[in-house]
């Protein structure tokens, strides 16, 4: 019987095999470029979990503001790109590989911006300031014409290797497999070491963390900075492979669609919000080929139940395993106090 | 119990510590001085203003007016986490443990990693180790706050009444740990309500009342002042 360290090697390398060979995969089957493109948004949401797993599952802020990141990465990349604001006459940017370390950094100063005043506050009024600053984010978007030109929206244009355009569904894959795979192995890291253990203090009691002498504010926006930078990549791989963005894409629900994969796979727990990502992504496509899996397209018309279903299934999985698909053993254990104790590892270390 | 010689400089000094909320004075002109190797103990009835001393002492709070040094260095204003750095641990008065981490883990994240065993024996907590630290019973959680505090590798303690809710044989049990704490070289500061506890353990006691310090001496000087027992049994008609 092979340890539990063996056993999550084991199952790191079946996931990693599987991340990389997918397109291979995919390539034989009916409709494989629909299948690629739900592959390729799968990846986005899953690095967008990740990110917010850092801020509201690790630190414990939460953080109803997340997907103005994304979308702020998104509009600086589409910016760069263009090489200047929207409705400006520019010559062409300096294109994707440089939009999207600035993505990064815009979104990691947004992070900082919205931490800084909002140190102070825990619990329900973080979650109000965040919600509105995710707002305040999207009305931005929406009028400031002359930057991002409105309802509109922005051209973008797609990523360029060696003066080739990278439209192939398959390259695209790839490069957000990378971003998606550096973000875990980023925050993983983070996550072992003493930050991480910081995070957690913060998170049970950060009056007892600040007397244990862990600086809390700076904790705490490395939270905020950390997620909000891994949702910026998100953000202007996103704009790059879409070739247009508009507001809409950055609407409050999006939040909470990732907060849901969030708490569903494990608020937390590195592996459970990774597959929390992927469920949530994939179960609406799944519902929407549903009928024609089942090879019963004329009787029966799924579309108007295809939410209902999403979110029944959502209430299901909380009733059956309320701390999640995946939940990081000190939710296991809160939740299940009469489970046998069989942990050995160390903290933060999911 | 021998009587601790006071060396030439204190390790914690409140000078002058006032401590306003608005129109209430929590904390009026303390003065404190505790040695090195000293236990120290500071009484008075509820509201006296002990906590907010605390809460002064380890950056909680800014002073309104006076200094706290520490080690001869003035530490008003800084930030608890800074205080931390310095050598001063605390435990607090309403338990703050981390719930949802088990027994070892609060002590690792206080910064023992590789050595949390030790401190978790040291408490003796051994047998609990992997518990939740929110399903032990309410002594064993004093002590593993203790054993979170030491794990900082303070040289200075603050343990606000780490014998409330012990039974006798408890605090029996907490006054030997609390004698083992000082034998590792480290100070303590206790505030207690547990009068015996207090008198058989303390080499020093200040005692308070509305925000001011009213006595402080030994055990001894302490029990026979006539402000200290009127404060706590109210004024004889």
């Amino acid at each position: 019987m092979p340890g539990p360290l063996l056993r999550g090697k084991a199952a790191m390398a079946v996931v990693f095999a599987v991340v990389l060979l997918l397109p291979h995969i995919l390539r034989f089957m009916p409709q494989s470029d629909y299948l690629m493109d739900v592959a390729i948004t799968t990846a986005i949401y899953v690095t967008l979990a990740i990110g917010l797993n850092v801020t509201v599952g690790l630190a414990g802020l939460l953080d109803l503001g997340y997907i103005a990141f994304y979308g702020l990465g998104a509009y600086a990349a589409a910016i760069v790109i263009h090489g200047g604001a929207a409705q400006a006459a520019v010559s062409g940017g300096p294109g994707f590989w440089v939009a999207l370390p600035v993505a990064l950094a815009v979104a990691a100063i947004a992070g900082l911006a919205i931490g800084l005043p909002t140190l102070r506050l825990r619990g329900d009024y973080l979650a109000i300031v965040t919600l509105a600053f995710g707002q305040i984010a999207k009305l931005s978007e929406n009028n400031w014409d002359w930057l991002t030109n409105g309802p509109q929206g922005m051209e973008v244009a797609k990523p360029l290797l060696f003066g080739a355009e990278l439209r192939s569904p398959y390259v695209l894959y790839y490069i957000i497999a990378v971003i998606g795979i550096v973000t875990w192995a980023c925050v993983r890291n983070l996550n072992n070491s003493a930050v991480g253990r910081a995070w957690v203090a913060i998170r049970e009691d950060e009056i007892a963390a600040g007397a244990m002498g862990i600086n809390v504010p700076k904790m705490k926006l490395l939270a905020f900075m950390t997620g909000a930078a891994f949702a910026g990549l998100a953000g202007a791989f996103f704009a790059s492979k879409s070739g247009f963005i508009s507001p809409p894409s950055f609407d409050f629900i999006e939040t909470i669609i990732i907060l849901a994969m969030v708490v569903l796979g494990g608020m937390g727990s590195l592996p459970g919000v990774i597959l929390g990502g992927i469920i949530l992504a994939i179960l609406p496509e799944f519902l929407r080929s549903l009928p024609s899996i089942l090879q019963m397209e004329g009787s029966f018309d799924i579309t108007p139940y295809r939410m209902l279903i999403y979110g029944g299934a959502m209430v299901l999985i909380m009733f059956w395993r309320p701390e999640g698909l995946l939940p990081e053993a000190h939710r296991r254990r809160e939740l299940h106090p009469n489970l046998a104790e069989g942990e050995r590892k160390p903290v933060g270390h999911t | 119990m021998e009587q601790r010689v006071p060396q030439a400089s204190p390790l914690l000094k409140l000078d002058r510590v006032t401590m306003r909320f608005g129109g209430l004075t929590a904390v009026n002109t303390l003065e404190l001085a505790v040695f090195p190797g000293q236990i120290f103990s500071l009484i008075g009835p509820n509201g006296a203003g002990k906590t907010t001393a605390f809460n002064v002492m380890t950056g909680v709070y800014t002073p309104t007016e006076g200094v706290v040094a520490f080690k001869g260095k003035p530490i008003s204003g800084h930030k608890p986490w800074e205080i931390a750095k310095l050598g001063m641990a605390r435990t607090f008065q309403n338990i703050r443990l981390f719930g949802g981490a088990s027994v070892w883990e609060n002590v690792a994240i206080a910064g023992a990693l590789r050595t949390h065993a030790s401190y978790v024996d040291f408490v003796g907590l051994a047998d609990r180790r992997n518990d939740l630290a929110r399903n032990l019973p309410y002594g064993q959680q004093r002590r593993l706050e203790i054993a979170r505090a030491l794990a900082t590798k303070p040289d200075l303690l603050l343990l606000d009444e780490p014998a409330a809710g012990m039974n006798p044989q408890e605090t029996e049990d907490l006054m030997a740990l609390i004698h083992r704490i000082r034998d590792r070289g480290v100070t303590v500061v206790l505030i207690e309500h547990d009068m015996g506890l207090v008198m058989r353990i303390s080499d020093r006691i200040a005692c308070m009342n509305f925000g001011s310090k009213i006595a402080d001496g030994t055990p001894a000087e302490i029990q026979a002042n006539a402000a200290v027992v009127q404060a706590y049994l109210g004024e004889g008609d």
